[in-house]
């Protein structure tokens, strides 16, 4: 179903914004592992891997979810589909597979959050560089999908262009 | 400079023509870049199934470059 002009920019706004925070929120989150690598105050260092989880659960989870949701709806509701452009196509594929791994990493979060809250653990224990490769490959792929959506390349899946000759074969007719 | 009220011409354009160009030949091959997007996506699937695999679960200090100090007990031997 076609979305009406107004409701579509609406979805489009939601969109953008969601997956505009998520970028955000993936940056914060290589401040912080970047904080818990270098900081050379102790406390910090286990603030930095304790604040982790409970903000991941609160503000990256759920930009995640949002930002997957939003560009399903987008997808649905315009005449761009969701399978029919290789861009559009690649850009579902990459916020599913980077939601996947995010729900995975949420275990991770909790052990650094518990060795980190443990006071007999030795810091060089506490310091992990696991979250900061992870935020920068998570980056790296919500920057690739921000570029799909920017530029648009070009090129129909095979079901865009059974779709178009069945549209151009209806309005030849 | 659109009209008040109206959707910037940029989106505009874009959502309502998605078939741009579409009449050329090159539209039924598989463009470079998708092939490119392709292997790429496939070999971090892959890379990814393969780590999480093979190393198994999360181990506290199993990234750190001493390997960890070791003198720690693993997060599930916590006495209960």
């Amino acid at each position: 179903m076609i979305m009406p002009p107004r409701v579509r920019t609406f979805a489009l706004t939601a969109h953008v914004t969601c997956s505009v925070g998520w970028i955000g929120a993936v940056l914060v989150f290589l401040a912080l592992a970047i904080v818990g690598l270098t900081s050379e105050d102790a406390q910090v260092v286990r603030g930095a891997y304790v604040v982790m989880e409970p903000v991941a659960w609160s503000v990256l989870v759920p930009l995640a979810f949002a930002s997957l949701m939003t560009g399903i709806i987008q997808g649905l509701g315009t005449t761009w589909g969701l399978f029919r452009h290789y861009w559009v196509l690649f850009k579902l594929l990459i916020a599913a597979f980077a939601t996947l791994v995010l729900l995975i990493y949420m275990e991770t979060f909790r052990i650094m959050a518990r060795v980190a809250a443990d006071p007999n653990a030795d810091i060089a224990m506490v310091r992990n560089p696991s979250p900061r490769l992870h935020a920068v490959l998570a980056l790296s792929v919500l920057l690739v999908a921000t570029v799909l959506a920017i530029y648009k390349p070009r090129g129909l899946t095979p079901y865009g262009r059974r779709r178009q000759h069945e549209q151009r074969s209806i309005a030849g007719s | 400079m659109p009209r008040k009220g109206t959707i910037p011409s940029d989106i505009e354009t874009h959502v309502a023509d998605p078939f741009r160009d579409s009449d050329s030949g090159t539209e039924n091959a598989t463009p470079t870049w998708v092939k490119v997007f392709g292997a790429i996506f496939l070999a971090a699937v892959l890379l990814f199934l393969i780590l999480m695999f093979a190393r198994g679960p999360y181990r506290p200090g199993a990234h750190t470059s001493s390997g960890g100090s070791g003198s720690h007990m693993a997060i599930g031997s916590h006495p209960a």
